[in-house]
């Protein structure tokens, strides 16, 4: 079996007691219905977590591409926790590419999603889930590789755990069928994810009830060109891990589509932008440092003068024009049926202090970082507002682009938000 | 001087939780592995309240998911127009701030279509995987 193979039926084994526990929800609610003579409608609701919210562990020795098909495999947890953020241990996230363009992990030792981070006792979407089970909708929280390309985690999702999970669903809850009205909801980059899913169906399923997603950059922001020059401060240690942080962080395909937009894009559907009427974008927001004109963080131009060179960090232009065809996948025009389903949540905490342009100097030299912030705007403190809503839904099903305000709507917590989960709830019918 | 911004995530700052990782770097400048190095890590994080740990924990998952740690106030840099709809309305627009970009007009967007995918949940699961699970 090939190193992916192996991968993925390890992914699949590591959610199963969290399948395991949506099943015993699943029964509770039943006999619990059947006891006080109620007849819930049932729903499932997949919650994809924001990237660097899934929880991921490392295999403690490497495939075997020699060994038997059934390798045994333990685990130990390499993100986030304290140990995480000591001795440059998240340098153990690094991934490399094979010849076939394929990626692994480092030392061909696998890593596998499972569950949510929890670091010093904090967990994300405890609220929502807390909610979820006392509106007795069926939740499953599906976590996710963010190193990895939202169409690699989409196809996982979509190929290997849906008919599993449905199958196990069935076997054990009376043949009940948990897509028999079902919904994805996206946090952060978990919303491309669900973006990525709902421009891929086809047909898309009548029992897909709504795609929601929540604080989710459509087109971008400033925040991953600066992780290209200057890695993580918070496991840099002081700097003392910059450059390997730097070459872990180029390694991981996932981060080539945290950029901001094409600007081909932006320049197509300027108006689109400009017209959005609280959280305009009357600029593409890279801009070269001397001369103000735009910088496209996909096609950067002069050729050779914007981002590391691959000897000095890694940084894989193939990997950039892949994610460039993403981009178009993620954006492409949505057909009315699609749009119908689809509902976009942003959040504005009203301290306008999120970063939001960013201006671009010639590299090299690559140290001090070239990038530099040059303006901030309403958003969520992560996330700009203009890039939190797709612009064809705003066209297409203005009423279906939700703002929600506060301190509370803050990235982080923009889940556990009482306005998110009031708006959640009359999205999916939740009295 | 612009007011600091009461936030919600944390009580805590990126740079006091920047602080805070530095520090325990220091202290433990190889990553603990063995169960003595653990147990001299749990004997230091002892030393804090569970809110201060907390407090710590919400700011880095925070960041984490942010960008290079610090502390935004209004007034830093230049602002962008503020004008904010009702949830679902739509209000005016406001003229947009100038960050001094230029912007190319005319180029048309790469508007491939997704590629199309059988509807979720109906493909059976390969009798490999099945015969593997028993």
């Amino acid at each position: 079996m090939s190193y992916d193979s192996v991968r993925m039926n390890e992914q699949l084994d590591a959610l199963d007691p969290s399948i395991g526990e949506f099943i015993g929800r699943y029964n509770v609610i039943t006999a619990v219905s059947a006891l006080l003579g109620l007849k819930p409608a049932r729903q499932t609701l997949f919650l994809f977590p924001g990237g660097m919210a899934s929880k991921l562990k490392r295999a403690t020795k490497a495939w075997d591409p020699t060994g038997p098909a059934s390798q045994v495999f333990k685990y130990k947890e390499v993100w986030v926790n304290v140990v995480t953020l000591l001795g440059g241990e998240a340098r153990q996230l690094r991934m490399h590419k094979t010849t076939a363009g394929d990626y692994r992990d480092k030392e061909d030792r696998i890593i596998i999603a499972d569950g949510v981070v929890n670091l010093l006792g904090v967990t994300p979407y405890v609220g929502f889930t807390a909610w979820c089970s006392l509106k007795m909708i069926d939740w499953f929280v599906f976590p996710w590789d963010w190193r990895r390309s939202v169409d690699d985690v989409g196809t996982f999702f979509l190929d290997r755990f849906l008919p599993h999970f449905q199958e196990r669903v069935q076997a054990e809850c009376n043949n009940a069928d948990p897509l028999a009205d079902y919904s994805l909801i996206g946090h952060s980059a978990g919303g491309m994810v669900v973006n990525w899913v709902l421009r891929t169906l086809d047909p898309l399923p009548a029992t897909l009830r709504k795609v929601i997603t929540v604080a989710a950059p459509f087109y971008g922001y400033g925040g991953q060109l600066h992780r290209w020059f200057e890695g993580e401060p918070l496991v840099n240690e002081g700097g003392l891990f910059t450059k390997a942080i730097i070459k872990t962080i180029s390694s991981l395909p996932g981060c080539y589509s945290w950029h901001f937009l094409p600007e081909g894009f932006y320049s197509a559907h300027q108006v689109d932008f400009e017209s959005d009427p609280a959280y305009p974008l009357p600029s593409y927001p890279s801009a070269d440092f001397a001369t103000s004109n735009p910088v496209d963080t996909y096609n950067p131009q002069p050729p050779g003068q914007r981002y590391p060179t691959m000897a000095q960090s890694g940084f894989d232009l193939a990997e950039l024009a892949k994610a460039a065809t993403l981009f178009d996948t993620l954006s492409s025009p949505l057909s009315a049926a699609q749009a119908a389903i689809f509902v976009n949540i942003r959040g504005d905490t009203t301290a306008n202090n999120t970063l939001n342009t960013t201006t671009w100097k010639l590299v090299p030299p690559i140290s001090p970082s070239p990038i530099a912030d040059s303006s901030l705007t309403p958003g969520d403190g992560v996330q700009p507002a203009w890039t939190t809503r797709d612009i064809g839904l705003a066209k297409q099903a203005p009423g279906n682009v939700i703002n929600v305000f506060g301190g509370d709507v803050a990235h982080s917590i923009i889940m556990d938000s009482p306005q998110t989960i009031a708006h959640v709830a009359t999205v999916l019918g939740i009295p | 001087m612009a007011k600091p911004v009461i936030d919600p995530v944390s009580s805590m700052t990126s740079e006091a939780a920047l602080e805070f990782v530095r520090k325990m770097q220091k202290a433990f400048p190889k990553t603990p592995r063995s169960k003595k190095e653990l147990a001299a890590l749990q004997k230091y994080l002892a030393k804090f309240t569970d809110a201060e740990l907390r407090a710590v924990g919400s700011r880095v998952l925070s960041d984490l998911m942010q960008r290079p740690p610090r502390t935004i106030n209004e007034g830093d840099l230049p602002p962008a127009p503020i004008a904010r709809p009702e949830p679902h309305g739509a209000t005016p627009p406001t003229s947009g701030p100038s960050v001094g970009a230029k912007t190319k007009k005319g180029t048309k967007p790469k508007a491939g279509r997704a590629r199309k995918r059988t509807a979720a949940g109906t493909k059976p699961r390969s009798a490999r995987r099945r015969a593997r699970r028993k």
